[in-house]
């Protein structure tokens, strides 16, 4: 089976076994046909091997890359390699910490740290109409500013998993660092790119009654790019830079919010007041 | 040596993941004094780069009971090895079987210990790829052909040094060195074409070609100790430990008689016996005298080890790392610092700037720059700095390219409704910031 995850970035795995299911958990939306591979670029072979201690030993290309206690520890394991693996294969586009949605026929960019509920968010919008682009890596192409679709399964935290009760029947996988989650297969959706015409830096606050919004500066929101951003201004020097300078004109708020729905209602409401 | 208990612990736990016999016991072990001693052990295991490895091994770190925050941050680290080592394969395998036909590679030093020596990729981490070519000219075309790949020229060209300018290629994250010779100054004549000759295909990994386990060590033995004070020593010690460890009789013997053939041994000879004392490690060959390398060595241990009276460099080092565990990032983050009006107001309270009294010029650091509304992003290459300069700050800074006189500056801005004041502290808040330096009045 084969995953395209980028322009210069397949993936391969046998059908037999508990790696392409893994695989699948994470980026079932990048599955593409063998048969149309036309040998331009080489694969990255996975393959997943028992030790001695009855753990998984993930193996790249005929190498020992790392341990996996169980099958229920391999798709975080592979979903944190080949994020990294797509984003340095990337060249067209910068990459940062964000989900990004299309709502209303206008770009979210959701930008954040780990835990801030950037991902949470970005499939509680998907699931209520908005175009799914990306929960956690949002890709923005250097040439014209424009988000580009990354649509992976979104990951649920444990802390979340009662906000999706459908995803009850889902295997919980083990992360070592992150704990239990569950993957969502959310749907790509039909729009595939689109400008970004707001940027939000969203932080879960259970004890907030409603929503509290803040307008950033160009200069706070040029910061918060640059923070998160993957590998810094270095990676694509100086294209990174310029893109942040075109970003960090676009309207951006700070989102504090009690709930999802809470949420998408400031959110709605931000876009409506920008146009 | 003198060691504290943290770092013998350190070295146990190393020793035991490895069956390594142990540290010596003519080592001289003391409380180091640490107000938290497992946050002491953290930073011994951080600053010799083995959080990786240790967090490979969770049983281990339940056997000596390390706390639980301590435990997750090193299997963190062990993950996060794992998602740079899929990459770093991906990509030396591929720059292996790029260069090939045009100019064969051989894998030195982290490139080639982390297969050879480590079960799994995941276990060391690495910042560079080493690649040895058989001579300067297939060095230009390894050259040229990662040149038109994306890899660009990041670092000054030393004259007959035995590795060129690295290349770099941002979007991939990785460094290449190419050598042409495994040291400087070069390996004696003769000694190098024999370890080319030696070099061997990878079995697992079609297209890997490295030295064979002499040419290894001998390398990893050399290099461990070349550079004591700026390297992760320890690690690096115990690498050669572990190789010496699983020498075989036959390859005991070739070691010897290669050294013993080009004038090595004692060259060798120093980190096999650092590591002979710190690990219970096969010395393999004749003791070396101490010199200055072991003194060096023992040094830059007992500083980094030393709790109470560390010079400032691993004061530094070791306030970066707490600071590091604590934000829980990692070393690549970006530091920010603002320079704009605020700290321009901040300045104008401040001592007045002393510069001025030194008759000194100024002019601004080159930086990457892009507007952002009336303000200006400026990055720099060099420290990884990012700063933004308000519209006031930024003026002063593009005024600073033209006019590098600090009076002269003043009288400019001041016809343009800036007071000399408010000029004096923007230019003391963006010398502070390192955006713009002196220089002598030419």
């Amino acid at each position: 089976m084969m995953w395209q995850l980028g322009p210069n970035a397949v993936v391969s795995a046998s059908c037999v076994g508990p790696l392409h299911r893994a695989v699948d958990s994470v980026f079932e939306n990048f599955r593409t046909d063998p048969a149309r591979d036309d040998g331009s670029i080489r694969p990255l072979e996975l393959d997943a091997r028992m030790d001695g201690s009855g753990a998984l030993q993930l193996f790249a290309s005929g190498a020992p890359i790392v341990r996996a206690e169980s099958a229920e520890a391999l798709a975080p394991l592979l979903e944190g390699s080949l994020l990294g693996y797509a984003v340095r294969t990337r060249r067209d586009a910068a990459a940062f910490h964000a989900g990004s949605v299309v709502i209303e026929g206008r770009g979210v960019m959701m930008l954040g740290p780990k835990g801030s509920g950037k991902s949470t968010l970005s499939l509680y919008l998907a699931k209520n109409g908005a175009n799914y682009l990306s929960d956690e890596l949002a890709l923005v192409r250097f040439e014209d500013a424009k988000l580009l679709a990354f649509p992976k399964s979104v990951t649920v935290k444990q802390g979340a998993f009662h906000l999706f009760p459908e995803l009850s029947a889902e295997p919980t996988h083990q992360d070592p660092v992150r704990g239990p989650i569950r993957y969502y297969r959310a749907r790509s959706g039909a729009v595939q790119e689109h400008p970004v015409d707001l940027i939000v830096l969203p932080r879960f606050n259970a004890e907030l009654d409603a929503p509290r919004i803040s307008k950033l500066s160009p200069s706070e929101t040029a910061l918060e790019l640059v923070q998160q951003a993957f590998g810094g201004l270095e990676r694509g020097a100086p294209r990174t830079l310029d893109l942040v300078g075109r970003l960090a004109m676009v309207p951006a708020i700070r989102l504090e919010f009690p709930s999802c729905g809470s949420a998408e209602e400031a959110i709605v409401g931000a876009l409506r007041e920008g146009r | 040596m003198k060691v504290s208990e943290e770092l013998h612990l350190l070295l146990t736990m190393l020793c035991r993941a490895t069956d390594l016999p142990g540290p010596s016991v003519e080592l001289d072990v003391r409380p180091s004094g640490a107000r938290d001693p497992w946050q002491h052990w953290w930073q011994l295991v951080d600053e010799h780069q083995l959080t990786a490895f240790l967090g490979g091994r969770p049983d281990l770190l339940e056997a000596y009971s390390v706390p639980a925050q301590l435990s997750d941050a090193l299997i963190a680290a062990h993950v996060r090895g794992g998602h740079e080592g899929l990459f770093r394969h991906w990509e030396l395998v591929r720059v292996c079987n790029k260069l090939a036909s045009r100019a064969p590679v051989i894998a030195l030093k982290g490139a080639a210990i982390s297969y050879s020596l480590y079960p799994l990729l995941a276990d060391r981490a690495m910042s560079d790829l080493d690649l040895l070519l058989i001579d300067r000219t297939q060095l230009a075309t390894a050259r040229v052909a990662l040149l038109s790949d994306g890899y660009r020229t990041a670092g000054e060209e030393l004259p007959e040094h035995h590795h060129a300018a690295p290349l770099s290629d941002s979007i991939a994250e990785l460094t290449i060195e190419l050598h042409t010779d495994l040291t400087h100054p070069a390996l004696p004549e003769g000694a190098l074409d024999e370890l080319i000759r030696r070099r061997v295909e990878w079995p697992s990994v079609p297209g890997l070609t490295m030295l064979d386990p002499i040419g290894r060590l001998v390398h990893h033995a050399i290099h461990a100790v070349h550079d004591p004070i700026d390297s992760p020593l320890l690690r690096n010690l115990f690498e050669v430990a572990w190789m010496a460890q699983k020498f075989t009789l036959y390859e005991r013997r070739d070691l010897a008689a290669f050294t013993e053939k080009y004038g090595l041994t004692d060259q060798v000879g120093h980190a096999l016996a650092l590591a002979g004392e710190l690990f219970g490690a096969p010395v393999l060959l004749p003791l070396p005298e101490e010199g200055p390398i072991e003194y060096w060595c023992k040094q830059r241990l007992e500083w980094t080890d030393s709790h109470g009276d560390a010079d400032w460099w691993s004061r530094f080092r070791r306030e970066l790392a707490e600071r590091h565990l604590k934000e829980q990032r990692s070393e690549s983050s970006v530091p920010l610092l603002r320079a704009g009006a605020e700290g321009i107001r901040r300045a104008a309270s401040s001592r007045i700037s002393s510069f001025f009294s030194r008759a000194q010029e100024i002019e601004p650091v080159p930086l990457q720059t892009t507007p952002v509304g009336d303000g200006l992003l400026a990055w720099d290459p060099a420290s990884g700095e990012v700063h933004f300069l308000s519209a006031l700050s930024a003026a002063i800074w593009c005024a600073a390219e033209e006019e590098h006189d600090p009076k002269k500056l003043e009288v400019l801005l001041d016809a343009d409704g800036v007071t000399p004041e408010i000029t004096r502290a923007a230019l003391e808040t963006l010398l502070q910031s390192g955006l713009v330096r002196t220089r002598e009045r030419l």
